[in-house]
């Protein structure tokens, strides 16, 4: 059936893969929360320019 | 307005005077406002916890921009549609930062040393957060919440909630959705944190090792040594 | 003292040894900046999705077909809200699990009676031509018992595979009393634009409850179609999904993978694949709920709670912590 012309629903695109299909845009999205899971553990932190301070 | 009025505290405990007593022992201001953090707090993965507030606070500034132009707003105006995507975004960021901040907080075993309830406080409000977004995405008043809420009302009612909390009831989750949900939301992060300040940042898995291998030496405390709480 | 018992003693106790300087104030006002400006490039290079909600209008001009078929059926009783049951009414018995019948347990706690919220009193709200004003005449003087004989023969000519098949044209005579006129009264009034406004609240001024508008949508095909059309429906992962070229609610995963087992998706009419199906909502909660507390409990469940252990992720995050045994030892 189509929608009446002025109720038009826009979409995104999909990868089927079966019962797994995913639009392209939350694929992104999970993409870059692995990309900044890794990138968090693995870019090294930048190390303190004074000297350690003891604790009182 | 000199010295400290004179009270007995053994006969006649009141609930403030307990709670302050038990606040100056436990949470101290170097405590709850360090200028400090153990040497171990070095590593990209910390900033994804506070990158979920600023998230929050994002959500909460253009949130209260919509509300104060009603739920229809945006449809019609440019500046509206832009604070929707304002919203909208960081909606997003917040729930990229928080599942990263949660990954993080799992891989180091962050719940260690008496820490369960600061993970517990982080989980429940990981579910209010997915809450408080379904109630955002039924108000939206276009095609996406006329979906969104024929689709969850089948699993409300199935479960006996859609009798009280009716996703097609656009007032009832508009009023749920800017004032309990945030009220919630913030109190337990607001909780959240002060057990992360009250408990510390969690020595790495293997701080044993490293001090017996002549690395990092956390002295103990007499009194603290046998203190479990 | 081991070194196992050493370790949970440093957890427990206020850290005393290296620290380094940490502002925590200012590293949260650089995160709150840094934040604020990645969402405002965000929302200007890609704004975010609106498409308008559908109408009834839209419905009536798009499938006037559909929505008569379904007006008929809210008189006859055989549309899906009004088979629907608790919260809204007492057509269906709602979903169960074993025993467990929350779903009715809460009752008809709102009250959404289709034949006369969805048709009749729409209809009553407004000036009708003649011909409908007088078979809402007929149906409102009518017995209950009547009305139910008219629509029920109706409904059921309208829908016969072998018969009319849909199309009213081809419905053979019987004694069907108001209920084709009244049909046609709601489309003419819902082409017009005239249901929109009052399908909520009949007569009253003002409305913010919008359930009985989707509902009454929800039992055509029109929202139906629209959602497919959009990848918005729950066998391929629908409430994760967005209007738009957008990123949706991926933080629905845990919900939404459920409905995709085909388990949950079945096509048997019996077995437990059916009853499965067929009570999808409250067996997903079940686990949903069971996962949830899992993850709540994590802390205090062996063997889940050693897995950081197992898999050393930990030895990246402190690597510049561990290394200091070697250059110290």
């Amino acid at each position: 059936m189509l929608l009446w012309q002025d109720e038009a629903v826009s979409t995104a695109s999909y990868l089927p893969w079966g019962w797994l299909s995913i639009s392209v845009p939350n694929l992104i999205v999970i993409l870059v929360m692995i990309a900044l899971f890794v990138l968090a553990l693995v870019v090294p932190f930048p190390k303190e320019r004074r000297t350690p301070r003891k604790h009182s | 307005m000199s010295g400290t009025p004179e009270l007995d505290d053994e006969s006649a405990p009141s609930w403030i005077g307990k709670v302050r007593t038990r606040l100056e022992r436990d949470l101290p201001y170097d405590k709850l406002l360090p200028e400090t953090q153990p040497a171990y707090v070095a590593s990209w993965i910390y900033v994804f916890g506070v990158g979920t507030l600023s998230a929050l606070v994002m959500i909460i500034a253009s949130g209260t921009v919509l509300a104060f132009e009603g739920p229809s707003w945006y449809h019609i105006s440019n500046v509206g549609h832009f604070f929707n995507s304002l919203h909208y975004w960081s909606v997003q960021l917040f729930f990229l930062f928080m599942v990263v901040h949660l990954l993080g907080k799992f891989w180091m075993a962050a719940w260690r040393g008496n820490r369960a309830r600061t993970w517990i406080t982080g989980m429940v409000a990981l579910i209010v957060s997915i809450g408080a977004a379904l109630t955002g995405y039924v108000i939206q008043t276009n095609f996406d919440s006329q979906w969104i809420s024929f689709e969850a009302k089948d699993g409300m009612n199935a479960v006996g909630i859609g009798a009280w909390f009716n996703v097609a009831n656009l007032g009832q989750n508009l009023l749920v959705h800017v004032f309990l949900m945030p009220l919630i939301l913030v109190v337990l992060v607001a909780v959240h944190l002060v057990l992360v300040r009250l408990r510390g940042v969690v020595p790495p898995i293997d701080a044993a090792e490293v001090e017996a291998a002549g690395g990092a030496v956390h002295s103990s405390a007499p009194s603290e040594t046998t203190e479990v709480r | 003292m081991s070194a196992m018992t050493r370790q949970k003693q440093i957890e427990r106790e206020h850290w005393t040894g290296p620290v380094r300087r940490y502002d925590i104030l200012k590293e949260g006002t650089i995160a709150v900046v840094v934040v604020a400006l990645l969402v405002i490039v965000l929302a200007a290079i890609f704004s975010s999705p609106d498409d308008p909600a559908l109408t009834l209008k839209g419905w009536a001009k798009a499938a006037p077909d559909d929505m008569y078929a379904v007006t008929v059926s809210e008189l006859a009783g055989t549309s899906g809200s009004a088979t629907y049951g608790p919260p809204y009414n007492t057509g269906g018995d709602g979903q169960a699990l074993g025993p467990i019948t929350p779903q009715k347990w809460m009752g008809v706690r709102q009250p959404v009676d289709p034949t006369n919220d969805f048709v009749v009193k729409p209809l009553e709200s407004q000036q009708q031509p003649a011909d409908v004003a007088a078979a809402l005449t007929q149906w409102t003087s009518a017995s209950a018992d009547q009305q139910g004989k008219w629509a029920t023969a109706y409904d059921t000519a309208l829908n016969d595979p072998n018969g009319a098949n849909g199309d009213a044209t081809k419905v053979p005579t019987g004694d069907y009393g108001p209920v084709p006129t009244m049909a046609t009264g709601l489309v003419n009034m819902a082409a017009s634009g005239a249901l929109d406004g009052i399908l909520a609240a009949p007569g009253q001024f003002y409305n913010t409850n919008a359930t009985k508008q989707i509902l009454f949508l929800g039992d055509g095909s029109y929202l139906d179609d629209a959602a497919t059309k959009a990848h918005l429906q729950g066998n391929e992962w629908g409430m994760m999904n967005e209007t738009g070229n957008f990123p949706g609610q991926e933080w629905l995963q845990p919900f939404s993978f459920w409905y995709q087992l085909p388990i949950f998706n079945s096509s048997a009419t019996s077995g437990f694949a059916a009853t499965l199906t067929a009570n999808a909502d409250i067996y997903i909660f079940l686990l949903i709920g069971i996962m949830m507390l899992v993850l709540i409990l994590l802390p205090f469940i062996p063997g889940l709670r050693s897995i950081p252990r197992w898999i050393p992720l930990h030895k990246l995050v402190w690597r510049d912590y561990y290394n200091r045994k070697r250059t110290t030892a």
